[in-house]
């Protein structure tokens, strides 16, 4: 597709036009290519002619056809009066036809019918580009609403949201409630130090040969250790189990 | 079903094609007539009462169908290029509030977030040892 070697291919697709040249990457960096080309205002699209310098509704008069309404800004009376002139004009037809079907005056009511109909519907293509300009104004107040009602229940969920963290917080950082104490039908009594008591017992058992006073004292606080007044405490249990594991051993 | 006027369109279309057809139609299925006297046969044409009654209501209907439009004479072309340039400069208001709104959503997001890694960790490190 290249231009200037040998074999030239046929593309289907025409050609960029001539200009495009002009804008090479250099000059582009140069800052010396030429502006972009103004957009047409005269175009064909799928072979019809757009032409946007001129107005969006053609005025009759380029049509040729004589306009019959004075008034433009009373639409609602202007079509009304327009719609009785066509209902009168097809009568003053009727009544040609009736009396003298050949007299020129039929060809003239037949004209002026054809150029009530017309300026109807010249009227109504001139009320479309307001149409269109009113609906979209319409959408504007839709999307307006929307958008205040999103951002209020948006401030809602915020201000929720917030109230939560902060309650949640505030529970983080306040002082829990000490544990309480077990109540009496528990039936676990807790005794403080006697498990460390307990545990040097047991080991000094497996150290050098202990004196008499030391078995003695071992003896004594095994007895009130295992006492059984009242519930039996955690002490009681945990010496029984202790119990059970040297007479299995 | 079109909008209003597409639909007034339409029926000034059917009015037109009417009065065509009413005069068309009578003149080709007429009986023949004698001169100077109207025969009995010509009187009983319901054509033509029906045709006159259609177009009658016809154009009683583009009446009513006019009148009910919501406009309101005067230049309305200003009026509602002003209220247009007003509704812009709302909406972006709202649109800039909307903003607003998102950001300290997302920084609230973002302080929840940190609260629950710093549990996850404290969770994870107050494991028992193994």
């Amino acid at each position: 597709m290249l231009p200037g070697f040998g074999t030239q291919t046929v593309s289907p697709f025409p050609n960029p036009p001539e200009y495009a040249l002009a804008y090479t990457s250099d000059r582009i960096d140069n800052g010396s290519a030429p502006a972009p080309p103004h957009a047409f205002t005269e175009f064909k699209v799928f072979g019809e002619e757009y032409r946007l310098e001129e107005e969006v509704v053609a005025p009759l008069k380029s049509a040729g056809v004589q306009e019959l309404f004075k008034d433009k800004h009373n639409w609602k009376a202007e079509m009304k009066k327009l719609n009785r002139s066509a209902v009168v004009a097809f009568f003053d037809l009727v009544e040609i036809l009736i009396r003298c079907p050949d007299h020129p005056a039929r060809e003239d009511k037949m004209n002026d019918l054809h150029t009530i109909f017309i300026n109807m519907h010249h009227l109504i293509n001139e009320f479309r580009p307001v149409q269109a300009r009113e609906s979209v104004r319409v959408l504007q107040d839709r999307q307006i609403a929307e958008l205040t009602d999103i951002c209020d229940t948006f401030k809602q969920y915020l201000e929720e949201g917030k109230e939560v963290i902060d309650d949640q917080f505030k529970l983080v950082s306040g002082k829990l409630t000490p544990p309480p104490l077990p109540s009496e039908l528990s039936k676990v009594k807790l005794q403080e130090g006697v498990l460390h008591a307990l545990i040097e017992a047991h080991k000094e058992s497996g150290d050098a040969e202990m004196s008499e006073a030391e078995e003695a004292r071992k003896r004594n606080l095994m007895e009130s250790l295992t006492r059984e007044d009242g519930p039996p405490s955690v002490m009681n249990l945990l010496t029984r189990q202790l119990h059970d594991i040297s007479l299995m051993k | 079903m079109a909008d209003r006027m597409t639909q007034l369109q339409d029926m000034i279309n059917e009015m037109a094609s009417l009065m065509t057809n009413a005069i068309g139609v009578l003149q080709a299925t007429a009986p023949p007539c004698e001169f100077g006297a109207i025969s009995q046969e010509l009187e009983d044409e319901p054509n033509c009462a029906i045709f006159a009654s259609s177009i009658a209501k016809a154009a009683k209907n583009i009446e009513i169908l006019i009148d009910s439009f919501p406009i309101d004479s005067g230049n309305m072309e200003d009026q509602l290029e002003e209220k247009m340039l007003e509704n812009d400069v709302e909406q972006r208001k709202k649109v800039d509030e909307l903003l607003d709104l998102v950001s300290e959503s997302n920084t609230l997001v973002k302080v929840v977030q940190n609260k629950l890694t710093e549990i996850s960790h404290v969770q994870m490190s107050s494991r028992p040892n193994e």
